[in-house]
């Protein structure tokens, strides 16, 4: 469910852009801190949690 | 609590002079454009083209390096097929393959970022320019044709036309399927999705069809003037995509869909 939720935002975000701007320029990091902190929700991990939190912060 | 406070306000006036300088700017520029052609539809047109083609070179070289990712599709399909479920491997192979062909589309999340604010600030922007009667000292007339730009289209005309120009850009937008994809596809059912990526593609190929429904429901319930900017810029991206690309997915898909459309049949 936590899975589906995600990627359905996740595609309709890149939808919605694609349409508004012609181009969505895709995540440089692989896993991409969005799939990091879906992973750390659904095991429950912290130190998973501020990985994630980390990438997005230091993401430029 | 209490010592966030200060910090808190002055964010959140910033964030405020920030939308009320934008909203100033916009509104100026529409009412310019207005009082010019006389007509606040053609003014919303003028406007959204020229934000658009303001935006089109930042969107054009990702968009050529989208464009080289959708080509190397086969190749990747092809990487996939020869590590398996090696997922390092796959990884390892696919940075090899952008190096060679010199492809970098990806980039951090401040360009999404950007383009986030810029659409919420448009959104709010026509929601706030569409309910007032006076701009700027000047009465707005909203017809435009049929329409009434302050309200949704009674005749379904610009939702249909939103929700058509959104499946074609989709179907644009989709990666070309390599003959090695489509094997692949003849011969195994599609998996039950496993992973993130998985679900993900697949969500973005429901995506193509859930879009357009989606964007038709939405010029429904909001103001014209706003479905009409959705349409011109849906049709900005096109040109944009045609460009770039061409017809060559949207060809494929359709011819895809038809061919399974007779494959039914028979």
């Amino acid at each position: 469910m936590l899975l589906a939720f995600y990627s359905f935002t996740r595609a309709f975000r890149q939808a919605v852009l694609t349409s508004m701007f012609g181009v969505v320029i895709p995540c440089k990091h692989t896993p991409t801190c969005g799939q990091r902190m879906l992973v750390a929700v659904r095991t429950h991990s912290w130190s998973a949690m501020l990985q994630a939190g980390k990438q997005l912060v230091t993401c430029i | 609590m209490e010592r966030n406070a200060p910090g808190r306000k002055t964010i959140s006036n910033l964030y405020i002079t920030f939308m009320q300088w934008i909203t100033q700017l916009f509104t100026f520029g529409i009412v310019e454009f207005y009082t010019l052609t006389g007509n606040l539809g053609w003014a919303i047109i003028i406007f959204t083209l020229l934000l658009r083609s303001l935006l089109f070179p930042l969107s054009l070289s990702s968009q050529r390096a989208m464009q080289k990712m959708r080509e190397l599709q086969p190749a990747l399909d092809k990487l996939k097929t020869k590590h398996g479920k090696d997922k390092k491997a796959i990884q390892q192979a696919q940075l090899e393959l952008y190096q060679k062909n010199k492809v970098n589309p990806v980039a951090g999340c401040i360009p999404q970022i950007i383009q986030l604010v810029i659409l919420i600030v448009l959104y709010r922007f026509f929601l706030d320019f569409l309910g007032h009667d006076v701009s700027n000292g000047v009465t707005i007339n909203p017809t435009f044709y049929w329409l009434d730009l302050r309200h949704p289209d009674s005749l379904y005309i610009l939702p249909i036309l939103a929700g058509l120009t959104q499946l074609v850009l989709s179907l644009m937008m989709a990666p070309l399927k390599s003959p090695e994809a489509k094997k692949h596809k003849s011969t195994k059912k599609e998996p039950a999705p496993e992973g993130i990526a998985d679900m993900a593609q697949t969500m973005q190929k429901q995506m193509v069809f859930m879009m357009p429904l989606f964007t038709a429901f939405i010029a429904l319930q909001f103001p014209s003037g706003l479905a009409l900017y959705w349409v011109v810029t849906t049709i900005f991206s096109i040109i944009q995509q045609y460009y770039v690309s061409g017809f060559d997915s949207l060809k494929q898909q359709v011819s895809g869909a038809l061919q399974k459309i007779q494959g039914a049949r028979s």
